[in-house]
């Protein structure tokens, strides 16, 4: 399959005051040996009748020399729709999760104030990262199953427990999966030692005890934080530590950034950041 | 399958134990650009070097520690021998959150079972489950799996393929680098061997896999398994690939740590702990940003 | 194979059409058949449009990802013509550089702007310097915008439907006055008094269209060229990094300004808050 060499977006450059100083002569090209020029092509009725697409549209893929479909952006994947970038990390007695702030339609920034990562409870985060609409979808189911948790137990949930609730809704959307890749931060209750988990769109768990990672700027978060990580942080440090390598992450990503929010979580409470970051 | 017709009802959510996979999602994602235009994301998979044999007095399991993320190594410690019953452990590749719920699954199958019938769980009865699971969605669920233990009739190995087919050896492999891994058993292995020579033999086995495919590395992990009921989980038996060591002696360049007021802040916002609180608070709906 | 000679010259005009197609030129090719070397396939044309192409969105499902360029805009004005661009180049979402010079200095003259292909904008305008150089020599005089942005689409023309991406404006100041044309790889040549060109080109159209005028001070078309370039940077995930802004005049092309995006939002956003305290 080939694709338009230009995006629509490229075609837009004439504007109402510029006049055509010269019509292309007309070559022969793969897509067309007749030698008709390409408006022969669109003004002949028997061609508009076969397709519905507009003169613009016929003109285009007279041009390009295909009938394939006309697709103006094309993405890896459905995960970078929106874009978005999730980090956690552990530290002595602390744990920061983090996120960037960008909502983007593909190339386009909607909003620079959709914060990824959700409170749970007093010392527990989830940060998730994909399609915007289900991080919606699945921070609000998580809460609502969050509170029939404590309405029943009466108590707090563990890290652990909520991790392994997370992993078991999405597996059980197996073979129809939420396009989110969760992260879990959180400080447990006995001991107030961290705890964090990663897991990919259908609930496989990651269990590090350094650093996990997810988003569109995925594979720099990886290598920033290999390089910027030392255990046992203390929580100033380790906020320092995680904005950086978050930023410098982000500026390398074109889908993600335009803000950032950290949270470092710690036995005395919660200290919630927002970064200064480049808005490009 | 719930979710009459594919509509999401209240009740539906409500229910928390309703059994079978979920597909209300389905019709939503195929309707995505998805199919037409994207690729699918890819689940974690693990590329993986599982193998057991049998010897003299039982089974030892062996795996590598490698999960992937396409070409990104996702996880460089991961638990791939997971455990069935107390007599019973099973070595998963494939995907990875198949191999765990699958595994996950049956374990939990088997404990009720051992409740209602009284007796200790048996290798052949593990394996059935496992494999009709599978075939009921005909290689869907992929999980490749070797399954060892010991029961009355002696110590078992099997192995399992996605589509549910099984074989019953003294030796198996299973995963990206069950070729690798099965050269070492096919020169090595012997009958009757002594548990030393059987774990030799496993380590050497899953290390081929390590050194030799890209699917596999990092650590390897053993279980043990012995006629006489005993089990020993080696998790980290081997560590050939530990960076901890280089990376405490490597003196890191200052560019690498930050100091202190290097992020530049525009808010901060401190929620205090609310101890004595834990736990009574049901948490409020946060309002939509938009 | 060759190095690279004085055959550079003759790319642009080399490649005649229905001449040496699909033909594989053998390493002892003369001079004058010099072009690019083809792949010895029956179709070299669909072949490149299907394995080198360098469009937005053209080349995702390929093995070969090139870095691109974005947001550029050009206008004229009373004082002569503005032209800024950014300096982003991503390959993917992944982002390449935040430094890119996207305003390729043909000569003192002339100006010519980089969006799609980095590298087919930046060979074939080099190209374009040369021919023009020559044209001078040939001449004795310096050539006209009209006869370089013609010279280009001439060139483009001859790789029409290969796969090449390059959608560039030619600005300069000759005998008729500031001239601004819009070349692409299509092959289409324009004429007119604005253009921005790029995947943040609408953003910068709205900016433009709201605030253009003719009459113009030289440093409000500065400051226009300016913002609208900043706010493509902010929407737009493909442009950003430094932005960089030329003024061409009777005497040829200054460079104005270069700096941050980054700095300008966060100035043009201190601006706004004072202006709202008023």
């Amino acid at each position: 399959m080939t694709f338009c060499t230009h995006s629509p977006l490229e075609h837009l450059p004439a504007c109402a005051s510029s006049e055509v100083v010269h019509l292309n002569t007309f070559v022969p090209s793969p897509s067309n040996p007749s030698n008709r020029p390409a408006s022969d092509v669109c003004s002949s009725g028997t061609t508009k009748k076969e397709n519905s697409y507009s003169f613009a549209e016929n003109l285009t893929r007279e041009i390009h020399g295909n009938n394939d479909p006309i697709i103006p952006w094309q993405l890896q994947s459905i995960l970078e729709y929106n874009g978005g970038a999730v980090v956690a990390m552990v530290g002595k007695n602390c744990v920061a999760i983090a996120s960037d702030l960008r909502y983007g339609v593909q190339a386009q920034t909607v909003a620079c104030n959709f914060p990824k990562v959700h409170k749970m409870s007093d010392r527990l985060f989830v940060g998730l990262s994909g399609l915007a609409t289900d991080i919606q979808t699945l921070e609000q189911l998580l809460r609502f199953r969050l509170n029939l948790y404590k309405l029943r137990e009466e108590r707090d949930i563990k890290p652990e427990t909520f991790s392994a609730l997370l992993s078991h809704i999405l597996y059980e959307k197996r073979f129809g999966p939420y396009f989110v890749e969760p992260l879990v931060a959180g400080l447990r209750a006995e001991d107030n030692t961290p705890f964090i988990s990663g897991m990919d769109l259908i609930g496989a768990p990651v269990f590090a005890k350094d650093f996990v990672v997810a988003g569109t700027c995925a594979a720099n978060l990886y290598g920033l934080c290999e390089s910027f990580f030392k255990p046992d942080l203390e929580p100033e440090q380790l906020f320092e530590v995680l904005s950086q390598s978050l930023l410098a992450s982000v500026d390398r990503d074109a889908l993600s950034g335009w803000g950032a929010v950290v949270h470092v979580i710690t036995p005395d409470g919660v200290t919630s950041r927002t970064l200064k970051a480049r808005q490009d | 399958m719930h979710g009459e017709s594919g509509k999401q009802s209240l009740r539906g959510a409500l229910k928390e134990d309703v059994p079978g996979f979920n597909f209300d999602n389905y019709a939503r994602n195929a309707s995505l650009p998805t199919e037409t235009t994207m690729h699918l994301p890819s689940a974690m998979k693990t590329g993986t070097t599982i193998a057991g044999v049998t010897f003299k007095d039982g089974v030892v399991l062996g795996a590598d520690t490698r999960a992937t993320g396409g070409t990104e190594v996702a996880d460089k410690n991961c638990e791939k021998i997971h455990y069935l019953a107390p007599n019973i452990y099973c070595c998963g590749a494939g995907t990875a959150a198949d191999t765990e719920k699958t595994t996950e699954m049956i374990s939990s199958q088997l404990d009720l079972l051992r409740l209602s019938t009284g007796s200790p769980s048996r290798v052949v009865t593990a394996c059935t489950m496992l494999k009709r699971m599978l075939f009921r969605y005909q290689g869907h669920v992929s999980a490749a799996l070797v399954l060892g233990g010991v029961d009355s009739s002696g110590a078992h190995l099997y192995q399992i393929y996605p589509h549910g087919s099984t074989d019953k050896n003294p030796y198996v492999t299973m995963g990206s680098g069950s070729l690798a891994a099965m050269s070492v058993f096919e020169t090595g292995f012997k009958e009757d061997m002594t548990e030393a020579e059987a774990i030799e033999l496993v380590k050497e086995a899953i290390l081929a896999g390590i050194y030799n495919d890209l699917g596999s590395g990092s650590n390897v992990d053993l279980t043990i398994i012995r006629r006489n009921g005993e089990v020993t989980v080696l998790r980290g038996y081997l560590t050939p690939n530990d960076v901890e060591p280089l990376r405490t002696s490597y003196k890191r360049p200052a560019a690498l740590s930050v100091p202190a007021g290097a992020t530049a802040v525009l808010s901060t916002h401190m929620d205090p702990a609310r101890p004595g609180l834990e736990g009574l608070v049901i948490e409020d709906a946060t309002a939509m940003t938009f | 194979m060759h190095a690279i000679g004085t055959d550079i010259l003759d790319l642009g005009k080399s490649l005649r059409a229905g001449g040496k197609r699909g033909a594989i030129l053998s390493p002892h090719a003369k001079a004058e058949e010099a072009g690019f070397l083809l792949p010895a396939v029956e179709d070299p044309a669909s072949f490149c449009k299907t394995n080198f192409g360098v469009g937005y969105g053209t080349d995702q499902h390929q093995e070969l990802k090139f870095a691109k360029g974005t947001t550029t805009l050009a206008f004229k004005f009373d004082g002569g013509i503005v032209v800024a661009v950014d300096s982003r180049s991503t390959q993917g979402a992944y982002v390449a550089s935040g430094t890119v010079k996207k305003v390729i200095e043909i000569n003192p003259y002339l100006l010519g702007t980089m969006a799609g292909g980095a590298a087919d904008c930046s060979f074939w305008e080099r190209n374009l310097g040369i021919q023009c150089r020559l044209y001078e020599l040939r001449h004795k005089e310096r050539i006209s915008v009209a006869a370089a942005s013609k010279l280009l689409a001439n060139t483009v023309m001859q790789y029409r439907g290969y796969g090449l991406s390059m959608g560039t404006m030619i600005t300069g100041w000759d005998k008729t006055g500031p001239q601004l044309f819009y070349v692409d790889n299509d092959g289409m040549r324009l004429k007119g008094n604005l253009f921005s060109v790029g995947s943040g080109s609408t953003y910068a159209y709205g900016v433009l269209d709201a605030h253009y005028r003719k009459d113009l001070s030289a440093d409000e078309a500065i400051e226009l060229g300016r913002r609208a370039i900043y706010h493509a940077t902010h929407r737009d995930a493909y442009s950003g990094g430094i932005i960089n802004v030329y003024h061409v005049q009777e005497q040829g092309w200054v460079k104005v300004f270069s700096g941050d995006c980054n700095e300008l939002h966060y100035k043009y956003q201190e601006e706004k808050t004072a202006s709202m305290a008023m």
